[in-house]
């Protein structure tokens, strides 16, 4: 199902094919973020071949409208078949999008809108990830073997554990819960988050009575690891990323692709990182610190072929001298790692700043 | 050559994946179309199937899937003078989409508006009846489209 993008007279026109169901519903939201992608853009999408709309595809339709709005373009429906406009009408869309009975007149109203100035750009508030995913998702996303589901195997099994118990409290700090300095990690808003594998953590953090550094909540949590795996693997299921296979998880969409999630077009983490390796662009915080995670936790090696890891090696700790966060969790898992063998269940080579350590 | 009499209904079981999702709801817009089935009825139980069989998928199973991914949903589409009869099973947790579903917004600004969560409006706009039953360690959720008018 492939979605027909033209431009007439500096308006934007996506001309769907007859059914917007689940494909061509991606297909409308990938159209749609790179379009939206610059600001003040305008987009016509022509249904009028189009014979079913699903819920999936309402869903599509109802963020383009929302991302043309947040980044100061603007967009309208044509060509509404009588069953489709009937769903729109139901679902209170047709207050909400404009709709032309023509594809000409949707092309003529938009191509005559003022041009608006620039708006203020659409940032989202910093307690809002960009991406929906939370870190501790993507570490294990990251972490998953593309085919076989398989994460265990992959990584000395303290690996995963401080990973998790990292990415708890980057996500917390993240969300303006936690702050942390060498010495003292502390509650800063201890109302929950909403998530099952954060909240818990982000609870005994309050509740401790001393005040304790980031290292001591690394070990901590990642005693607790086997039950925050559980849960993030749970909403992973949950959110439709993932479905339970037996005992491994498998990628609902395949291999590597989210479903959609929120208004923008998310790259999947290993995309991500591997393209934030390959560039010079500065990256987001919150992948800054997936990468410093899963540099210092192994994952990095597993997650990247050898002749890639070859070739990032300078570029990760470049990215992860970026973020003080991320030194003070690398500096907090390296130290946990090594502690004294009998409070350790493994031994395994860890490498901060290219080096090696028992 | 006389064509054979069509069977008045179609089952599919279908794996826990968008991807079937589509496929099973093609299939039953075909099969349905095949059986004199009417435009807007069509639609209707597309719109219903994708939705109710796309929420099992989504967040049904919460337990373990069997291995063999083939039995996740079970669909069984009918088709009578007068209505078309759909039934979707799944073996996950108990949930009732009739009513454990918030309820859908379709009044508040663009802005405001919340993405999904009009599944449940939709089933009782589009639904002349709806029934859910819990059989065993089955979900069961049972539709009925009138053919009517239009």
């Amino acid at each position: 199902m492939s979605a027909y993008l033209e431009e007439n007279a500096g308006v934007h026109v996506l001309r769907l094919e007859e059914r917007l169901g689940v494909d061509q519903a991606e297909a409308l939201a990938a159209a749609v973020g790179r379009i939206f992608d610059a600001a003040g853009q305008r987009l016509a999408v022509d249904l009028s071949q189009v014979t079913y709309v699903g819920s999936i595809g309402l869903a599509a339709c109802l963020r383009a409208a929302k991302l043309a709005k947040e980044t100061g373009g603007s967009i309208a429906f044509a060509g509404l078949r009588e069953p489709v406009r009937e769903v729109f009408q139901i679902s209170g869309f047709l207050e909400l999008l404009p709709v032309h009975p023509t594809l000409e007149a949707a092309v003529e109203t938009l191509r005559t809108l003022p041009v608006r100035t620039a708006p203020a750009a659409a940032q989202p508030a910093p307690e809002t990830p960009r991406n929906p995913l939370s870190i501790p998702e993507e570490i294990l996303l990251l972490a998953l073997h593309d085919e076989t589901g398989e994460i265990a195997e992959l990584l000395p099994e303290h690996a995963l554990e401080h990973a998790l118990a990292g990415a708890v409290l980057s996500d917390l700090c993240m969300r303006h819960r936690i702050d942390s300095d060498l010495k003292h990690l502390v509650v800063i808003d201890p109302s929950p988050v909403g998530e099952s594998f954060l909240d818990p953590a982000l609870a005994a953090i309050a509740a401790s009575t001393t005040t304790h550094d980031a290292q001591t909540w690394v070990r901590r949590l990642a005693r607790e690891a086997d039950d925050i795996r559980q849960r993030v693997l749970d909403r992973l299921v949950n959110r439709g990323v993932l479905r339970r296979a037996g005992k491994t998880f498998l990628w609902v969409l395949g291999p590597r692709r989210y479903p959609i999630i929120d208004e923008r077009d998310v790259r999947e983490v290993k995309r991500r990182v591997l393209g934030i390796l390959k560039s010079n662009e500065l990256p987001e915080p919150r992948d800054v610190v997936i990468i410093a995670l899963a540099d210092a936790c192994a994952i990095l090696d597993a997650a990247l072929s050898m002749d890639e890891m070859l070739e990032a090696r300078s570029r990760i700790a470049e990215v992860v001298r970026m973020d003080l966060i991320a030194q003070a969790m690398n500096r907090a898992l390296v130290e946990a790692q090594s502690r004294p063998p009998e409070e350790r269940r493994g031994i395994y080579d860890l490498r901060a700043d290219g080096s090696a350590a028992p | 050559m006389a064509a054979p009499r069509p069977e008045p209904d179609r089952s599919w079981t279908v794996p826990a994946e968008l991807a079937e999702v589509s496929r099973l709801v093609l299939e039953a817009a075909e099969f349905l179309r095949g059986h004199g089935v009417g435009e807007r009825t069509l639609f209707a139980a597309q719109l219903l199937l994708e939705e109710t069989v796309g929420n099992v998928v989504r967040h049904g199973y919460g337990g373990d899937v069997p291995t063999s991914s083939e039995g996740a949903v079970r669909v069984r589409v009918e088709v009578a003078p007068e209505s078309v009869a759909l039934a979707v099973e799944d073996e996950g947790p108990a949930f009732d989409p009739l009513r454990e579903a918030p309820p859908a917004d379709v009044t508040s600004s663009l802005e405001d508006r919340p993405i999904g969560g009009l599944g449940l409006h939709l089933v009782k706009v589009y639904a002349s009846d709806a029934r859910y039953l819990r059989v065993g360690a089955t979900n069961r959720l049972e539709l009925r489209l009138d053919r009517g008018a239009s």
